[in-house]
């Protein structure tokens, strides 16, 4: 999957964040942690006890005010990649011979990611989950490690019998040593909803960036006429006649449910991408790196 | 319930294919997905009707097999219980009188709906039933005899054509039970508008269905219209009219008569219901010709709008009296006769003048003229009889009524004195008996021509002097001239005609139609019956040779019309023909408003629908497999 090909490309996509976008993605931006660093950040009030190697005396000269001076903290930034492998990714089980399985175009987004991460010399970790997590890549840093990344990836698999991000999130959250940037790489078919995951993200003090990703065939489904559906993860079956009109409420649904995802995103101010299988994965990255410069 | 064709069950088999490919078809396919989260919402409500759902695919399996039931019932086309006991001897009564031409309302004549029904009855036919068309127009014709070959009673629906006739509609159903004697079999359908009176017990016969078209609409129509001279002006004429409206309410309209281009008058009229108007019109014209008479109304028909009347030319009669002495009654008499041209000389000539006659006046030639003769008072031998001894008391104490010389004359006991016994060598027909059986006078009908014998003196007795003489002596001219006391009426359609020939003119005897076509005429004696004729117009009578002489003078004339450089061709002489009017004059025909009322046109004798079943049943299923197709094929309901 990761072949000589897909490396060049994933370098090519990391010169180019460099070049265009320097500043603006994923380690370059500053940990929002004011101390020790060298870039003057605000003034506030002495307070007993503070070193007083930071006490602004050009203001205390001019007006006899003791504030101190506070400078932004640089650290490196912690990334962390959410990847999806329940089954519901698995889409050459649902969609046979229906073009790039998702699970494969989101591992492709997941190293993408990391390698810049790791190119910018910041600590990635990958963790995939269903339920709970189910392999998790201990952070490291530097391109060295980008070899055993692409082969952590290269060996995961699908599994599990439905998608929990809640509970994934709080078991991470606490093997994390730190917080930081966490990408979510999903499908987001969370029948306890995703929004409970990211909330305990949110309010872990990471800071989530919601990457969903499906095919045309989950928007748009070519299904008419008397089927048994069966879902991939609970193996649960349902038999319905698919009718046109069936077939516009899903369509519907569905895209109230990518609304729904949207308009949380916004709410929270998170970074939100969409994205199907049908674009190739670099595609997608330019479009994110797009969306990072026009918001900065 | 029972089957004309049970064979055709076989066709139940379809059925099995069906099942086969709807259990393929039924057999769900499996379809895994991500996830069943927005399936679920879809299907939400659905779910609280499973077993709907279930018995709903069955549902649709068990319409398509009762569809399939159903057209194989169509098939073997299952009969009501009485329809099983015989096949049916159907006879189709098609109404084409003449108010049958009427327009109605959408534009169609009523004929032209009866067809329609027609062959909608013809279509509805079984096998095993037999049919038969007659036509109740002008003439009862048996179209088309009965058959069990339907194709061939729809082609003579098609042909039949509208008549000016009168509705024959009983006649037709006399003729109708004749030609299906099987009481229980038969079944008369009568197509008609119904406006002829007996239209009642038609409705009320058990064995008869009537099938009504046509709506009420109003109509106005000339209803009588004759023609006759005047029995005082030789040249006078008088022509009596009738108009009649058949509206609720009052129509304005006008009436024009016409002779041939000359106008004669124009009548205003206004016509309430139930008042007709008569009047009589008297005018003159020595030349005679077509009297029209018109009114102009915009109604439903037509042909009762324009009535014609053939007005017979006045000529000048040639009459020799060839007379020994002077005999001034008998001069004075035959001088009265209008347009009588006499001649008196006492050397009988060989023959009668052309157009005339001659009179022989007590005085007979070795050798008689030929031509008409009139003889009076012969007093000695001829080839066509013997005169003997002078009766004592020659009172007449019979005549023949039916003789056309002795209309208006009654001379029964009146003495003839001077009157001699004769015997007559032909076979004479005796006009007036004396008491002891000798015959007083007699016509005779030779090859020469017509011979009247009158063994009466007039010098003796006072018959000059009655008023009988004169009438006798304008009948013998009639007579010899074939004139109807100048009487010719009109014909009304649907009437026969019997025209009086000569000899000389031969026995085969035609009549041409209003469209120019030759018809023979039934001829008996001296009497050539024409028709019944179906078409209003002028139709023209005479022999085959004169007829056709006319004819090929007409072509002739038309190819030098052709040829206008060449203009000195000769004309073929031809004989006038004679000329009939022919009107509807009708007013029941012209009475456009149905005459029945409650008609039982949906009660059949059968006690089946309209249609046969399996017209039903076919309809049935493709209503059943559009609704099986909208709910199901096209996925309504999901």
């Amino acid at each position: 999957m990761f072949d000589t090909e897909f490396i060049k490309r994933l370098e090519y996509l990391s010169l180019l964040s460099k070049r265009v976008f320097k500043g603006q993605l994923l380690a370059q931006r500053r940990t929002k942690q004011t101390g020790g660093g060298v870039e003057f950040a605000d003034h506030r009030e002495y307070i007993h006890g503070d070193d007083l190697r930071y006490l602004d005396w050009g203001v205390y000269a001019r007006h006899g005010d003791m504030l101190l001076k506070r400078f932004q903290e640089e650290e490196d930034l912690h990334v962390y990649v959410l990847l999806d492998a329940s089954v519901s990714m698995n889409t050459a089980v649902t969609e046979p011979g229906g073009g790039l399985n998702k699970f494969d175009f989101a591992r492709q987004l997941a190293a993408s990611l990391a390698y810049i991460a790791l190119a910018d010399l910041d600590r990635v970790s990958i963790v995939a989950y269903d339920e709970r997590v189910r392999h998790t890549l201990p952070l490291m840093r530097g391109k060295d490690n980008v070899l055993s990344l692409l082969r952590f990836l290269e060996n995961l698999e699908t599994s599990g019998q439905q998608t929990n991000l809640a509970a994934v999130v709080d078991d991470f959250s606490r093997r994390a040593p730190r917080t930081g940037l966490a990408l979510v790489i999903s499908d987001l078919y969370d029948h306890l909803g995703f929004k409970q995951g990211i909330d305990a993200l949110r309010h872990r003090q990471f800071e989530p960036h919601v990457i969903q990703v499906h095919t045309l065939a989950e928007a748009k489904p070519d299904l008419l006429g008397d089927v048994e559906l069966r879902d991939v993860e609970s193996s649960r079956t349902m038999k319905v006649t698919v009718t046109e009109r069936k077939l516009k409420q899903y369509e519907q649904l569905f895209s109230q449910f990518i609304d729904e995802i949207e308009g949380y995103c916004r709410i929270y101010g998170l970074s939100y991408t969409r994205a199907t299988t049908d674009v190739p994965f670099d595609e997608v990255l330019l479009k994110m790196m797009r969306v990072a410069g026009a918001i900065s | 319930m029972n089957f004309v064709s049970p064979e055709r069950l076989i066709w139940l088999w379809v059925a099995a294919p069906i099942i086969f490919f709807y259990l393929l078809k039924t057999r769900l396919r499996k379809q895994p997905v991500a996830t069943l989260m927005f399936w679920d919402q879809v299907f939400e409500q659905k779910r609280q009707r499973t077993l709907l759902q279930r018995l709903r695919h069955w549902l649709s399996l068990l319409l398509q097999l009762i569809f399939v039931s159903l057209l194989v019932s169509a098939l073997v086309d299952p009969l009501w219980s009485g329809q099983q006991e015989s096949s049916r001897q159907v006879v189709l009564l098609l109404d084409n009188s003449a108010s049958m031409s009427a327009i109605e309302k959408n534009g169609t004549t009523r004929l032209a709906d009866a067809k329609d029904k027609a062959l909608e009855i013809v279509r509805e036919l079984r096998d095993g039933d037999e049919i038969a068309l007659i036509t109740a127009g002008s003439v009862v014709r048996v179209v088309v005899g009965m058959t069990d070959f339907g194709p061939a009673v729809r082609d003579a629906v098609k042909q039949v054509q509208e008549t000016d006739g009168p509705t024959r509609v009983s006649e037709a159903i006399e003729t109708a039970r004749r030609l299906a004697a099987d009481d229980v079999r038969r079944e008369i359908i009568v197509l008609s508008d119904f406006c002829f009176r007996e239209a009642t017990p038609v409705n009320e016969a058990p064995d008869i269905r009537v099938i009504p078209v046509g709506d009420e609409v109003d109509n106005v129509a000339i209803t009588q219209f004759q023609v006759r001279r005047s029995l005082v002006d030789p040249i006078g004429y008088s022509t009596l009219v009738e108009v009649q409206s058949f509206s609720d309410v009052p129509v304005d309209c006008r009436l024009t008569v016409k002779l041939g281009d000359d106008l004669v008058d124009v009548i205003p009229l206004k016509l309430e219901e139930g008042q007709p108007f008569r009047r009589t019109i008297t005018d003159a014209s020595q030349a005679g010709g077509i009297l029209t008479a018109k009114i102009d109304v915009d109604d439903a028909l037509d042909s009762d709008n324009l009535a014609r009347a053939v007005l017979p030319k006045r000529t000048r009669i040639p009459v020799t009296l060839v007379t020994p002495e002077p005999s001034l009654y008998l001069e004075s008499v035959l001088q009265a006769i209008p347009l009588v041209n006499l001649t008196v000389q006492s050397d009988a000539p060989e023959k009668a003048p052309a157009g005339g006659f001659i009179v022989l006046h007590r005085t007979v030639p070795q050798t008689l003229p030929s031509g008409p003769l009139l003889v009076i008072d012969p007093n000695s031998d001829s080839d066509a009889w013997k005169i003997g001894d002078r009766i004592p008391e020659p009172i007449v104490i019979a005549q023949d009524p039916d003789s056309p010389l002795l209309p208006h004359v009654r001379l029964t006991n009146v003495v003839l004195p001077g009157a001699r016994e004769m015997e007559f060598t032909d076979n004479a027909t005796p006009l007036l008996t004396s008491a002891d059986g000798t015959t007083l006078m007699a016509s005779l009908v030779r090859p020469q021509g017509r011979m009247v014998v009158l063994s009466v003196e007039l010098d003796s007795g006072d018959l000059p002097l009655r008023i009988a003489f004169p009438v006798l002596m304008t009948n013998a001219v009639n007579w010899f001239l074939s004139r109807d006391g100048e009487l010719q009426p009109a014909l009304s359609t649907g009437k026969l005609l019997d025209v009086t020939c000569s000899a000389s003119e031969g026995s085969d005897w035609v009549w041409v139609d209003i469209d120019g076509d030759v018809h023979p005429a039934t001829t008996s004696e001296m009497t050539a019956t024409v028709g019944p004729i179906d078409k209003v117009g002028l139709i023209e009578v005479g022999s085959r040779r004169d007829v056709t002489a006319k004819q090929l003078a007409a072509q002739q004339q038309e190819q030098d019309s052709g040829e206008a450089a060449d203009t000195n061709k000769s004309v073929l002489a031809t004989k006038d023909l004679y000329q009939f009017a022919v009107n509807l004059s009708d007013a029941a025909e012209s009475d456009l408003r149905p005459q029945i009322e409650n008609a039982k046109a949906q009660d059949i004798r059968f006690g089946s629908g309209a249609r046969s079943i399996w017209f039903y049943l076919t309809i049935i299923a493709f209503g059943l497999v559009i609704g099986e197709w909208f709910l199901y094929q096209r996925r309504i309901v999901g």
